[in-house]
């Protein structure tokens, strides 16, 4: 019998194949019935730039500037666009669970979810939207963004927060055409992100315990790690599938 | 230098997501067809299985026939695509199309 039991795994640091691999392994469990619905929150040490499933590395990523700057590339199993996933300025959540704890409309989940982090940055004092399909936006610039799958029976869906941006180095890394900002009306694509530390004095430390409150609200819940199954499975996830991404 | 046999067109789609179409054109039909992009296909096998729908259709008429094999297969294989429409993806290979010679 599925669990609804919602199991916690306190913030972490990894490197991007092991994140990526984490999340699979935990979904395996699932679907196995050996492990409780999933909430984790994460950092990526060094830091990295995931792409979607659907993209093309040359086109969406600085690759020699990644690599001059020891900057990790993996490819998601999810849609959605490139991310740069900054160690000191960017955090990570995944929910994976089985699929019948989730409204079986796909706009409908992201919604239900981002809503969870909309509350987060709430408690945070900081105000911002759910911008359909899978957007959060303060003040109409993005502070979040996410993409799920849906595999053998179990949801997983990972979004980012952004905390405190590194315009710089993000704009050094992703390329940005021209196209993907065509239908906006703000002139540069940097005037459309923003992060926590733009908008309010909130520590990451207040941000992480307001997301963890926003997840577990109304549920029954508890802290553990993976387990010794599932971490065996990261190696191997992680070897298999992500360690020569691009 | 050899050129590359991809010809590519892409848009932002208006409350959707970038789709960008990378197509090879040989002797008059679809050779190679890619669909690229931040956009969300479920299940995500699916994406192929819409490429490979679009590989051999004839560069004449390519607005109707892409946006008809596009819709069957998503709707044989239970696709929900999510960002973009079928029209979307015709559009730009007709695009691709107008601009090679169909060699």
């Amino acid at each position: 019998m599925l669990r609804d039991r919602w199991r916690l795994i306190p913030f972490q640091y990894h490197n991007a194949a092991v994140n990526m691999a984490i999340d699979e392994a935990v979904a395996e469990a699932i679907s196995f019935n050996e492990a409780s619905p999933t909430v984790r929150i994460y950092g990526w040490r060094p830091s990295a730039i995931s792409i979607g499933r659907f993209q093309s590395a040359e086109d969406e990523v600085e690759l020699e500037e990644c690599r001059r700057r020891d900057i990790d590339l993996v490819r998601r199993r999810t849609g959605g666009g490139a991310v740069y996933h900054d160690e000191e300025g960017e955090i990570t959540y995944s929910v994976i669970c089985p699929e019948r704890l989730v409204s079986k409309d796909i706009n409908a989940s992201y919604r239900d979810i981002c809503h969870l982090i909309v509350n987060a940055l709430a408690a945070i004092g900081i105000e911002a939207e759910f911008k359909p399909i899978n957007d959060i936006l303060v003040e109409g610039r993005k502070i979040s963004g996410s993409a799920q799958t849906r595999r053998q029976g179990v949801f997983t869906m990972h979004g980012t927060v952004l905390f405190d941006v590194d315009p710089e180095t993000m704009f050094s890394v992703l390329k940005v055409g021209r196209t993907k900002v065509s239908d906006k009306d703000l002139v540069s694509f940097q005037d459309r992100v923003t992060s926590v530390r733009d908008v309010s004095e909130a520590t990451l430390e207040e941000l992480l315990l307001a997301m963890f409150n926003a997840f577990v609200e109304g549920k029954e819940w508890f802290l553990d790690d993976l387990s010794r199954d599932e971490w065996d499975r990261v190696e191997v996830i992680a070897r298999d599938s992500y360690s020569d991404d691009e | 230098m050899e050129r590359s046999p991809y010809h590519m067109a892409e848009r932002k789609v208006k409350g959707g997501k970038l789709v960008r179409v990378k197509a090879a054109v040989q002797g008059g039909v679809l050779a190679e067809v890619r669909i690229e992009g931040d956009f969300f296909v479920h299940p995500e096998e699916g994406l192929a299985k819409m490429e490979v729908a679009l590989m051999g259709l004839n560069t004449s008429g390519i607005l109707q026939s892409a946006e008809i094999a596009l819709i069957a297969t998503m709707a044989k294989e239970g696709l929900t695509v999510i960002g973009f429409a079928p029209r979307d993806v015709a559009d730009l290979l007709e695009e691709i199309c107008s601009g090679t010679d169909g060699a």
